[in-house]
């Protein structure tokens, strides 16, 4: 009876494993490579490169026009265009630089991470050998993103400016003028009461939160403060002086003292797009929002951020990039496709399409837009003074300054902390801290 | 007059007693009813928000106070999915990983379990309590190293590194099925081997007939767990036309824009599999929970 047993573990053993590996062989022969899709065999005598991109799926026909361009100008050169989910794009590509198998281009926002840990080439000697001057062929601020340390390990995919977009309807029936350029800060804190009854469920504006004077940096500097130093590494003396206090004040008051804008949680009850609930009278519109904006029930426009009295005029904009892998094994024909996509020419393929606007000037004059009724706004955006946004001043901004910034709001809407300026001081001392930590151990 | 009421019956405290306890039975039904009616209408409106917003145009999408009621009712969002995106290639690529994953899984796990629970050998227990330890590493830990053998094994954008896992057995389904395997009374091996049984025998003829409950369970949470996995496919999968659901349904989705219209008609359609099997399964699954001891 033993001996039986000791034969039946052996058999049932032996049928695991002969059953296990029959299954496995199973799933391999059923989803081997290929077995799903109808891959077209690319030219062998091509070179092909990947460019891998996180944006939405109507953003796509943009991105296969370009390469299909590309290639008809580049007959040895096949671009093979992938979308990938944005919620995990940069896990995705991460994972494929550790695995060796990263895409040859790919576009993206953040570049600082990847170029310090050598994973983004350096094509300064590429814009140097092919003669291109960065700063003629793209508007400068578009160049932000693209440079680490001098050097320059990108190119811009678009340019971006953000404005104070209003509904203009909701102006008129409450009886508010219009903005105008060169409107003044009290300008708009006056037309935000104007606008906001409760008993209508009106809003003035969605511009409060950190967001005002972090991620639209004129209403920042239009204010006369910074709150990062142009090298990164100060914030104490920036962000902690008497100015730089009173515009945090007067930020904050617009939510608790003329509750002219909602809180986040009411900002969010309002809907996926809140400007588009015909509720709020202003909010940040950029170029991105154009889409959404050509959709909405009613009359808007777009208006510069307002100034101090006598105060300067400052634009804030951005731009995603084009990125190239190190470890690419097709780097000339990667560097063509960036010099196109992220060209004239290219870029204009994207704008005609109606993705994004182009981070060329010279496409905006060719298609005419520095005339367009609403796109000559961001035209004449381009062409104000701008500064670096802060967030993108340091590598250590969303560590060391954005938690500290973010956290005065916190402190003084969900705590009720006071007073201010102690906690503006305590958020700028972290803030040099954990910057001086990380500089010093970076 | 109520033909049932205590009076025309003559009276009397039993008759009393049982016209009270059948209007207290009638009142806690009625009210246990009512709450659970309340609270699945309350589960209900994250659905429903989601099908009228698939039925809307876009400027509606954006009212506040919202419309729950959908006017006029907007059909093209549906046919949309199919023109942005393979939608059906998308099912399909996942109805292949989703069908391995169950296979492998109800294969392994019986057959480790059955080691564990029903089987003599040296290190059991050690093994077990090593095997128990890996659901304590986050699967983001693992990530890259696995992806740098799966990469080696030539793997990465075919099915094979979704799929071949679900083979080697999952520690927290073995736990279970262990579990349930030890709570049946080892007489019925005894008895099986008497007729003539082999171990391999006694697991697929006596045992697993037995373990319906938690195999359903097995069924059930690879299904939805496979059905929703983003960060696999995301990772191992590198075109649209290997795509699974969930990635394509995150393809509608972006940070500078969202087509909230479309992406809620494509998820509506994306947890209808997902509601079909939960409602197949239910009554095994509740079942199995329970003698499972598995809950949250």
């Amino acid at each position: 009876m033993k001996v039986h047993a000791q034969q039946s573990r052996r058999d049932f053993l032996r049928l695991g494993a002969l059953a296990g590996a029959g299954s496995l062989l199973a799933a391999c022969a059923a989803v081997a490579p290929g077995a799903t899709g109808d891959d077209e065999a690319p030219d062998a005598a091509a070179t092909t490169i990947s460019w891998w991109n996180p944006d939405v799926l109507d953003w796509q026909p943009a991105y296969i026009d370009m390469a299909a361009a590309f290639t008809d100008q580049n007959p040895d050169i096949q671009v093979e265009v992938q979308d990938v989910p944005e919620g995990g794009f940069a896990e995705k590509i991460l994972a494929m630089i550790a695995g060796d198998t990263g895409p040859d281009v790919w576009v993206f926002y953040y570049a600082t991470d990847f170029a310090r840990r050598g994973f983004t080439e350096d094509i300064t000697p590429m814009l140097e050998a092919d003669a291109i001057q960065a700063e003629e062929m793209w508007f400068p601020i578009c160049l932000e993103r693209a440079t680490y340390e001098g050097r320059m390990y990108s190119t811009p995919r678009d340019g971006v400016w953000g404005m104070v977009g209003y509904n203009a309807s909701l102006f008129e029936e409450m009886g508010v003028p219009l903005p105008v350029e060169g409107w003044t800060i009290d300008d708009y804190l006056a037309a935000c009461i104007a606008l906001t009854d409760e008993e209508l469920g009106t809003w003035g504006t969605l511009i409060s939160g950190p967001g005002t004077l972090l991620w639209d940096q004129a209403f920042c500097w239009n204010m006369g403060f910074e709150i990062v130093s142009e090298n990164g590494r100060q914030v104490q003396g920036l962000l902690d002086t008497p100015t730089s206090i009173e515009a945090i004040q007067w930020v904050l008051d617009l939510e608790v003292v003329h509750k002219v804008a909602p809180s986040g949680a009411q900002s969010e009850a309002l809907g996926p797009f809140a400007f588009g609930s015909g509720k709020v009278g202003m909010f940040q519109a950029s170029g991105w929002n154009l889409v959404d904006l050509k959709e909405v029930p009613f009359e808007w426009d777009m208006v510069s951020v307002p100034i101090r009295e006598g105060g300067d005029s400052f634009a804030w904009g951005d731009s995603v990039q084009y990125y190239m892998w190190t470890g690419s094994q097709e780097k000339e024909a990667s560097w063509e496709l960036m010099k196109y996509i992220s060209g004239v020419e290219g870029s204009q393929i994207a704008a005609e399409v109606g993705a994004w606007t182009p981070p060329t000037p010279q496409t905006w004059l060719n298609l005419g837009w520095d005339q367009d009724p609403v796109l000559s706004k961001f035209w004449q955006q381009a062409q104000l003074p701008t500064k670096v946004p802060n967030y993108l001043r340091t590598e250590f901004h969303w560590d060391c300054v954005h938690p500290q910034f973010a956290g005065i709001w916190t402190r003084y809407i969900e705590n009720e902390e006071r007073p201010l300026d102690a906690l503006v001081q305590e958020a700028a001392a972290e803030a040099q801290a954990c910057l001086d930590k990380s500089y010093a151990a970076s | 007059m109520n033909v049932d009421s205590p009076v025309t019956q003559g009276g009397g405290w039993l008759s009393q007693l049982r016209w009270n306890r059948r209007v207290r039975g009638r009142v806690v039904s009625f009210s246990a009813h009512f709450s659970m009616i309340l609270l699945s209408l309350i589960f209900l409106i994250p659905m429903f928000w989601m099908l009228s917003t698939s039925l809307k145009s876009r400027a509606q999408t954006w009212l506040f106070p919202p419309e729950w009621i959908p006017n006029p009712v907007v059909w093209e969002h549906f046919p949309r999915i199919l023109e942005v995106a393979p939608v059906l290639l998308f099912f399909q690529n996942t109805m292949i990983i989703v069908f391995w994953n169950v296979l492998g899984q109800v294969f392994s796990t019986s057959l480790v379990a059955f080691g564990f629970a029903r089987l003599r050998f040296p290190g059991r227990d050690v093994l077990f309590i090593l095997l128990i330890a890996t659901l304590m590493i986050p699967y983001q830990v693992t990530l890259i190293p696995t992806f740098i053998l799966f990469k080696l094994f030539g793997w990465i954008n075919t099915f094979l590194p979704l799929t071949v896992p679900a083979f080697t057995g999952s520690a927290f389904f073995i736990f279970l099925m262990r579990q349930y395997l030890m709570s049946l009374p080892f007489d019925l091996d005894d008895a099986a081997r008497m007729d003539g049984c082999n171990t391999f025998q006694v697991l697929f003829f006596i045992l697993l007939p037995l373990c319906i409950p938690p195999l359903v369970i097995v069924v059930v949470f690879t299904f939805i767990g496979v059905w929703n996995d983003f960060l696999g496919p995301l990772i191992y999968l590198n075109e649209n036309t290997k795509y699974t659901i969930a990635l394509g349904l995150n393809l509608l989705r972006g940070r500078n824009r969202t087509d909230y219209n479309v992406l809620m008609a494509a998820s509506l359609l994306a947890v209808l599999p997902t509601l079909i099997v939960y409602f197949l399964a239910q009554n095994k699954l509740i079942g199995g929970i329970a003698s499972v001891g598995l809950k949250g």
